[in-house]
Order: structure tokens, then C-alpha cells, then sequence
């Protein structure tokens, strides 16, 4: 198989392109209702593709209520119950695209410059997710597998939607995963991939504020009004100090430091202060100065404001003292924080936070647990192999700040091996205006499946 | 109106509430630049009014903004009788939040009595009885004192179009009395005459951390968030109970004079109803009464903190940049620029190291302190008197009439600041209103004024 397929992969270079362009054209932005049929339409694409390519495909609908999007769940067997189980996770949804004017080409159009695809989902995932797709297909088209495959696709991964980890806990007996591989990362530096020691968790709240029961005119009630926007200024400063540690009670409790191993191997790491300052274009870093600024993105948690609503946005000058405002504010957790404990105390501690004209309510969006991913199991090395045969470099072992809280559900579900990494580069822009995704990493992205599946062929099951 | 069939009192009741609800559906928001052929419709439509009265009018355009001022006058009291300028403004806010209106707000309804709509209080219910009241003098045979009305459509906006007039043509405005229509009654029911104006300064601080927009996942930890340099910032700048905390700021604040402290005795404890009317509790520095902080004491407060992402849902995005929309409330005699360059000293001292922070002034005004001492205000004692039944408190306002400084400027003549607008009539929120009760017996109180000083 595996002969037949690289040497396919790489004639039919151009059919990949293609194909990742037509499923990019679709605007699956999951958290916005109005790209509800765009989400559908991505999920059915993909299902389509699979079927095609031989696999047995179930879309589902897991919450039925319309306002979710389907989960992908395709199998191939054939290999035989002694075969390890590989099953491939992705997502079809994207990050919304604003601010739409600050992108050079438009978002869902995709446009190759200097060897990149410049659009939204193009890394994120559904040039990582392809390399999978297209895989299986050129793998099925071309001999008998020596795994037995499956896929789970979500689109609500940006959205923190619970239809997959709903499906994977009914579904659980059947199934059947021994290794488990998530490419939803990017390279530690171009020509070196990495293996994922572990992910930071994700707790999202809305804090409300309520003062007065409408809107005032500042010049009338300046000096007596509760101004909902001054309270959640006091709030959020005391959340977070300006050295960068977080206030809430209690926060750090459970917090498992990084083995001196992983540790090692991040000092080892070509990647400077000055060249993460440059990547941010920023003149200087900010967070806890007592940690490198690896941990601090990769085994620290924090705390970050997203957007504040409430009052005037637009041009100009409004002297308005808004009746409510609401904050947007997310924590990143890491191994063992407890994301339910951590929201509790969140809330009430906000709440005492308040000014006395203010009320304070804190709602949670979503939450995911960090994950820790062994790092001794079979897949490792054969993930490794693959690496080294598709891009010629073994990965190093890293974290990643990011969260994929579908891990949780799956190690929770399935208990796989975890195979978790990337095929986007530093620099990809994600969530950003100008995502982009290199089409070279792209086309050993498919190499490197080919090559993982037939290093899978001996390996044991989990 | 020469020619005409004299009208009764009650159709002339019933043209004003008319005139009134036109005026009133007229979106003239100057703010917004998709409205700005509805503030163009609405001046052209008072100086209908005003050709209708027997004025000469007149469209002022110049550099000082893009809306019109109108400018109305009748002289034919002669050059021996005083003259009055009526001040006014025909632009109004934006009315958003437009969910939390119970009728629409360019489309004036009744109920019990009270109308309705964005601007019925500020200030179109304001200048409206001043015109009516000039009508009745010129038609019913002749005012004894020369009419002059200067309507401007940029006080919403800040614009300078008036001011721009008024520094332009001194000789040609000259005036002995000035009223303002622009002021509200007190919370006790009370009619006012305002002896203090607060000033403002509104800013934006713009804060620029990274290149592009983030995602927290990746960069949280490392990456400065605008967001949170901004609201270190600013809870820097006012401590939680409410004290204001910039170097310097409270230098200039000179507390209110023995006279206007007696006047206030008159107001009763206001504490409760403006807590009934806010819906919440009072906030503020509690060194002060609540009243002398709403009249007499400067105010900071946020009015929106722009960027990010604040749509339905979770995006997990670190802002490239963040902005917060601010404004103090100023007291005689604080400056603007004085406050300016504090503001700015402050931000350069609170800053965060990957944050670059600037400051663009929006809008400044001089607070303003007004003399009782001129034949002006026993003559409007002596209106209100007869129009609602009570003698004005002298009292201040919290807000901006920034023209008032250019008038005293411009003109040097004497300022009336008063109003015919309840306290509560939500000015610049949803559900603005005026009861016509207070329209009509304002219409009476403007003509007992005129009759008084002619």
C-alpha cells in the first residue's frame, strides 16, 4: 500500500490543492447562527469525501435541536479485530473572520502567495483535517490498509459545543480506538515538528454587570450613578495584577510544574524571547517574570479578557453611563486544575469584587480540562518515523498553550494512546485576519498519515 | 400671522403640541453621519417656523462643523428696547438602545399625558416654547423687547458652528440677555436657574499591544492584553468608592458659594429619588454629599471599552488593540487642558511594558459660573411664578452647555440658564419624554418672561 500511495500522493498534488480550497470556500464559522448552513454543508462535503473513499459514514446530529452541528463518524474495519485501531480527530469549523478589513485577500477565498494559502480554517483546521482526508483516500484507492481506521470530525470545536464529547461518551463500545491522532497544531520552528506532552485546559465565562435599570446621561448623574464599566475596570484589575498572576482564591491549587525532562527540552528549543516578541510584534512580553516564556504559554495558567460590551463603541463621543456592560473572559487551566472548582470560586469572588449600585454575574460558556498525554507508549515512535520519513526530522517533545478539550472526553471515552501534534508552522495567524498555511507542509502532512498508518501495522493495541 | 383669523387659546394649544410632534419625528441625529440629511430637514423646518413668525432667518454654515446653525430675529421693538437671545439646540443623541424603547423614538406617542421620543426633553420641548411664546408676542401686536434665536444643530456632537458664528459676528449678535434653554427642573419639582455649569473632557485611550489579533491559547501568558493594561489603568484613576485619584486633579475645584449653598436648602433630600429614578443604589466618593457631587464635583466616568470580541458565544481572541471611551465631569475652575495634560501624565506613569498607549481628545468644555445680579432674574422669578406657580431654586447643572462659555466669550451679555423639562425625562436614554403639562405651562412662562423685561 504505503509505495503505491506516497507515489500517488505526490502525482495527484494537485487534486489535494484543490480539494482543501473547495472545502475552505465554505464560511463554517460555528459560532455565528447565520453560517448554520455553512457548517452543514462543510460537514456533508467531508462525509461525502469519506464514503467516497470507501468508509462506512454516519453524520449525525447528536442535540437534534437544529442549533448544533453534525459530527462525522467514519469507519474501516477491514483490517481485523487483531489490527490496532487508528481513529483520526478534526474539525470542520472555523474561527468568525473579523475584523474583515485588516485581511489583504478575502477569508474564504483562497489565495496562494509565496508558497502559503492565505484563508480562514486554512491551518485551523482544514488544511491539517485534509491531510488526513486525503490520506485515507489515496491509502484506500491503493491496497488493503494495515489499520483499521476511523474518523471523528467535529464543527463545534471553536465553539466549545458538546455534540462530539455526547456522541463519544453514547458511543463509547463501539468506538473501538487504540491510538488516537490530533493534528490541530503547528511546528515548533520551520523543519521540526513535535509530539504533545500536553494542553492546557479552557474555562470561558461572561461576566454581566448590572447598575442602574437604564442608560444615563453622565452629566445629570456623574458623580452618583453605579457605572457598570468602572466596577467590571476594578473587577477585571483585580483579577489578574500586572505582574501577570491571577488573584482568584485558590487558583493555583493543584498546578502539577512541568518534569525537568519536558524542561530540558524547551531550553533546547530554538525559539528566543526576541523572536516570540518579533512573532508578536510586540516590544515586549508580559506575564509572570519568575517563569521562561515557554512555561508561561505552555505550563502556566492565566487569565485574559476578550471583549468588554456595554455603553458607546462607535466613532466619536457618547456620554452615556451604560445601564450593563458584560465581560468576556477566559482562563487557561493546566494539569490538575479542576475547572468546576476554579469556576465556583471565579464567581463568587467576582461577585465580592463588586461595588455596592453594581450586580455582578458570572456565567460559564465552556470549560475543558488540560490534558497530560503519555509520552512512552508504541505510537510515539511510530508517529516519530513518520515524522522523520515526510519531513525529515524526528519531533520534539512540547506543549501547547491551546486546548483541544475534546481530548479530555476522548481519554475519558476511549482511553487511546494520544497522539497529538501539527502540521502548520509558527506564524500562521490563527484566529487572526490573514490565517495562513503552508501547501509544502501540507503535501508531507498526507505523506506523514501514510507513513504513521503502516508504522501502526505491529503496533499493540491500547 | 397678519391677515389671519385670531386663533383661541385652545387651537393655539393644539398647533404647539402640533409643531411639537413634528419637530420631534425629525431623526436629526448629529452624531451619525447616515442622519445628517434629517438634521439638515429639521433646520430648514424651524426656519419655516420661524418665516412663518414673521422673522428674518437665516441658515448659518461655516468651518466650525457640518450642521447649520438657525438664526431667527425679530427687531421691531427698535434699537432702544433690549434684546434677547433665545439659545437652543435641534440635534439630539443617538437612541440606541433601540430594543429597550416602548414606541419608536423618532415617532412621538402620548401616553397619560406625556409624550415620548428622543429629543422631547433635550431639547427640543425646550426651545419650542420659547418659539411659541415669540409668536404669540409678534403676532398680538408687537413685542416690546427684540427677538433673536440661535438653534444650533452640533451640541450633541461637539461641534463648533455656533461658537464659530458667535466669535464671527459679535456686533451683529449683540444681545443684553441670553437664555439657555437647556436646563432641567429639580428633583423635588422645584424650577431651576443654573449658576454653575460642569465642564467636560472626553478622551479615547487607544491601547496597541501586538501586531495582530492573538489567540489565548497560544500566546496567553506571554502576549500584553490592551484590555487588561486598560483596566489597570483606569481603576488607577478613580478608587472604588469612587475618588478620583490623578495627581493634582481636585486642585482647581472651588466649592459653591454661601448663597448657592442656602438655595439648596430648599432642594430636600433628592438622595432617594434619584436612587428611584437611577434604579440603583448611589455610588461616589462618600467624603461628599451626593448632590454636591452631581453639581459641584468633578466626575470620571467609562463610557465604552471598544475591541475584542463581544459577540454571542466564546471567541478566544488577545486584541491587537482595545480602546476605552472616558469623560470628566469639571468644576470651576478646572480646565480642560489643565485635565489634559494630567490625564496624559498619568497614563505615561500606569502604563504596561508591551502596551503603547495614546490619548485623543474628543470634546472639552470650560465649566461655567453664572452671576444672579442683572434685571434678568427678577424677571424670570417673576414668569416662572406666574407659568408654574413657584419661584426657581438656584441651582447647577451636572452637564455641558459648552456655547454658554462662547456666548460670555462672544458676547459678554446676561445668562439665563433654565429649563422646562422634570429632572427625570431620561435625556440621552431610551423612553425620553416631557409631559405636555410642563410644555404648555412652559409656552406661558416664556411669554410672562418676555412681557416682564419689555
Amino acid at each position: 500500500m504505503l509505495d503505491r500511495a506516497l507515489q500517488a500522493a505526490r502525482d495527484q498534488r494537485e487534486t489535494s490543492q484543490a480539494d482543501l480550497f473547495e472545502l475552505i470556500r465554505i464560511p463554517s464559522v460555528s459560532a455565528l447562527s447565520e453560517h448554520a448552513a455553512d457548517c452543514r454543508h462543510a460537514a456533508e462535503w467531508i462525509a461525502a469525501r469519506l464514503q467516497a473513499a470507501g468508509m462506512k459514514v454516519e453524520l449525525a446530529d447528536v442535540a437534534g435541536d437544529g442549533r448544533r452541528h453534525p459530527v462525522i463518524a467514519a469507519e474501516w474495519m477491514e483490517a481485523g479485530p487483531d489490527a490496532p485501531t487508528l481513529a483520526i480527530y478534526g474539525h470542520y469549523d472555523v474561527q468568525p473572520a473579523d475584523p474583515l478589513d485588516e485581511w489583504v485577500s478575502p477569508p474564504f477565498e483562497p489565495s496562494v502567495r509565496d508558497g502559503f494559502v492565505y484563508a480562514r480554517g486554512s491551518d485551523d483546521n482544514k488544511g491539517q483535517v485534509m491531510c488526513a482526508i486525503r490520506a485515507a483516500e489515496l491509502a484506500l484507492a491503493n491496497g488493503q490498509l494495515p489499520v483499521n481506521l476511523r474518523f471523528l470530525i467535529e464543527g463545534e470545536e471553536e465553539v466549545g459545543g458538546p455534540s462530539l464529547p455526547q456522541f463519544v461518551k453514547t458511543n463509547a463500545q463501539r468506538l473501538r480506538t487504540d491510538y488516537l491522532f490530533i493534528a490541530d497544531g503547528q511546528f515548533t520552528a520551520p523543519g521540526l515538528p513535535n509530539l504533545l506532552t500536553g494542553l492546557r485546559g479552557l474555562l470561558y465565562t461572561e461576566v454581566a454587570a448590572v447598575g442602574a435599570s437604564a442608560d444615563l446621561h453622565s452629566g445629570i448623574y456623574g458623580g452618583v450613578a453605579p457605572n457598570p464599566l468602572n466596577t467590571l475596570a476594578h473587577v477585571i484589575s483585580a483579577l489578574k495584577g500586572r505582574d501577570g498572576r491571577v488573584t482568584v482564591p485558590g487558583f493555583y491549587d493543584g498546578v502539577v510544574p512541568p518534569q525537568e525532562r519536558e524542561l530540558e527540552d524547551w531550553r533546547r528549543l530554538p525559539v528566543t524571547e526576541e523572536e516570540q516578541k518579533q512573532a508578536l510584534g510586540v516590544t515586549a512580553l508580559e506575564g509572570e517574570a519568575e517563569f521562561s516564556p515557554l512555561e508561561r504559554r505552555w505550563a502556566r495558567p492565566t487569565l485574559d479578557v476578550h471583549g468588554i460590551l456595554g455603553g458607546f463603541q462607535g466613532e466619536g463621543q457618547k456620554t452615556v453611563i451604560p445601564a450593563r456592560a458584560r465581560a468576556k473572559i477566559s482562563m487557561r487551566l493546566v494539569p490538575d486544575q479542576d475547572p468546576d472548582r476554579i469556576f465556583d470560586t471565579f464567581a463568587e469572588y467576582v461577585d465580592s469584587l463588586s461595588t455596592p449600585g453594581v450586580r455582578i454575574t458570572a456565567t460559564r460558556l465552556s470549560s475543558g480540562r488540560a490534558v497530560r498525554t503519555g509520552t512512552d507508549h508504541p505510537g510515539v515512535e511510530a508517529a516519530s518515523r513518520a515524522f522523520e520519513a515526510a519531513y525529515g526530522a524526528r519531533p520534539v517533545l512540547v506543549r501547547e498553550g491551546g486546548s483541544i478539550p475534546v481530548t479530555v472526553d476522548f481519554q475519558e471515552a476511549l482511553h487511546p494512546h494520544l497522539l497529538v501534534t501539527g502540521f502548520g508552522l509558527p506564524g500562521d495567524a490563527l484566529h487572526s485576519p490573514n490565517e495562513k498555511y503552508s501547501l509544502d507542509q501540507y503535501f508531507r502532512g498526507i505523506e506523514m498519515v501514510l507513513h504513521l498508518m503502516e508504522n501502526l501495522r505491529h503496533a499493540p493495541r491500547a | 400671522m397678519r391677515g389671519v383669523p385670531a386663533l383661541t387659546g385652545l387651537q393655539r394649544t393644539e398647533r404647539a403640541e402640533r409643531e411639537l410632534f413634528q419637530e420631534l419625528a425629525i431623526p436629526s441625529v448629529s452624531a451619525l453621519p447616515e442622519h445628517a440629511a434629517d438634521v439638515r430637514r429639521n433646520a430648514e423646518w424651524l426656519a419655516a417656523l420661524m418665516d412663518g413668525m414673521d422673522m428674518r432667518t437665516e441658515l448659518v454654515s461655516n468651518s466650525g462643523g457640518p450642521h447649520p446653525v438657525v438664526l431667527g430675529e425679530w427687531l421691531g421693538a427698535g434699537p432702544s428696547a433690549p434684546t434677547v437671545t433665545i439659545y437652543g439646540h435641534y440635534d439630539v443623541q443617538p437612541p440606541d438602545p433601540l430594543e429597550e424603547w416602548l414606541s419608536p423614538p423618532f415617532e412621538p406617542s402620548v401616553r397619560d399625558g406625556v409624550v415620548y421620543a428622543r429629543g422631547a426633553a433635550d431639547s427640543k420641548g425646550q426651545h419650542l416654547p420659547w418659539l411659541q411664546a415669540a409668536r404669540d408676542a409678534i403676532a398680538g401686536g408687537g413685542s416690546r423687547v427684540n427677538l433673536r434665536f440661535l438653534i444650533e444643530g452640533e451640541e450633541e456632537s461637539g461641534g463648533k458652528s455656533l461658537a464659530t458664528l458667535l466669535h464671527e459676528r459679535p456686533h451683529g449678535l449683540r444681545t443684553d440677555y441670553v437664555v439657555i434653554a437647556d436646563a432641567v427642573f429639580s428633583p423635588n419639582g422645584l424650577p431651576t436657574l443654573v449658576t454653575g455649569l460642569r465642564g467636560l473632557l472626553y478622551a479615547e485611550i487607544d491601547a496597541q499591544g501586538a501586531a495582530v489579533d492573538l489567540h489565548s491559547g497560544l500566546f496567553g501568558g506571554v502576549a500584553p492584553n490592551p484590555f487588561h493594561t486598560l483596566v489597570h489603568l483606569l481603576a488607577s484613576m478613580k478608587d472604588r468608592e469612587g475618588r478620583i485619584t490623578i495627581a493634582g486633579f481636585h486642585d482647581a475645584v472651588e466649592p459653591p458659594s454661601p448663597e448657592e449653598l442656602a438655595s439648596w436648602e430648599r432642594l430636600g433630600d433628592s438622595d432617594r429619588e434619584v436612587e428611584r429614578v437611577m434604579g440603583a443604589p448611589l455610588e461616589g466618593d462618600p467624603d461628599h454629599p451626593p448632590l454636591h457631587r452631581r453639581w459641584a464635583l468633578p466626575a470620571l466616568d467609562i463610557h465604552g471599552l471598544p475591541g475584542g470580541f463581544t459577540g454571542s458565544g466564546s471567541k478566544t481572541v488577545i486584541p491587537a488593540h482595545a480602546a476605552a471611551k472616558l469623560s470628566f465631569r469639571l468644576v470651576p475652575n478646572q480646565h480642560p487642558d489643565v485635565v489634559a495634560e494630567q490625564l496624559r501624565a498619568h497614563i505615561q506613569a500606569h502604563g504596561t511594558p508591551g502596551v503603547r498607549l495614546e490619548i485623543r481628545r474628543l470634546g472639552g468644555a470650560v465649566p461655567v459660573r453664572l452671576g444672579t445680579d442683572h434685571p434678568g432674574v427678577p424677571a424670570l422669578r417673576a414668569a416662572f411664578q406666574e407659568g408654574f406657580g413657584a419661584e426657581p431654586v438656584l441651582a447647577r447643572e451636572g452637564f455641558t452647555i459648552p456655547v454658554t462659555h462662547d456666548f460670555i466669550e462672544a458676547l459678554g451679555a446676561h445668562m439665563l440658564v433654565t429649563g422646562f423639562v422634570p429632572w427625570d425625562a431620561a435625556p440621552h436614554s431610551p423612553n425620553e419624554h416631557l409631559p405636555l403639562d410642563f410644555y404648555r405651562r412652559g409656552i406661558a412662562t416664556a411669554a410672562a418672561f418676555l412681557r416682564a423685561l419689555g
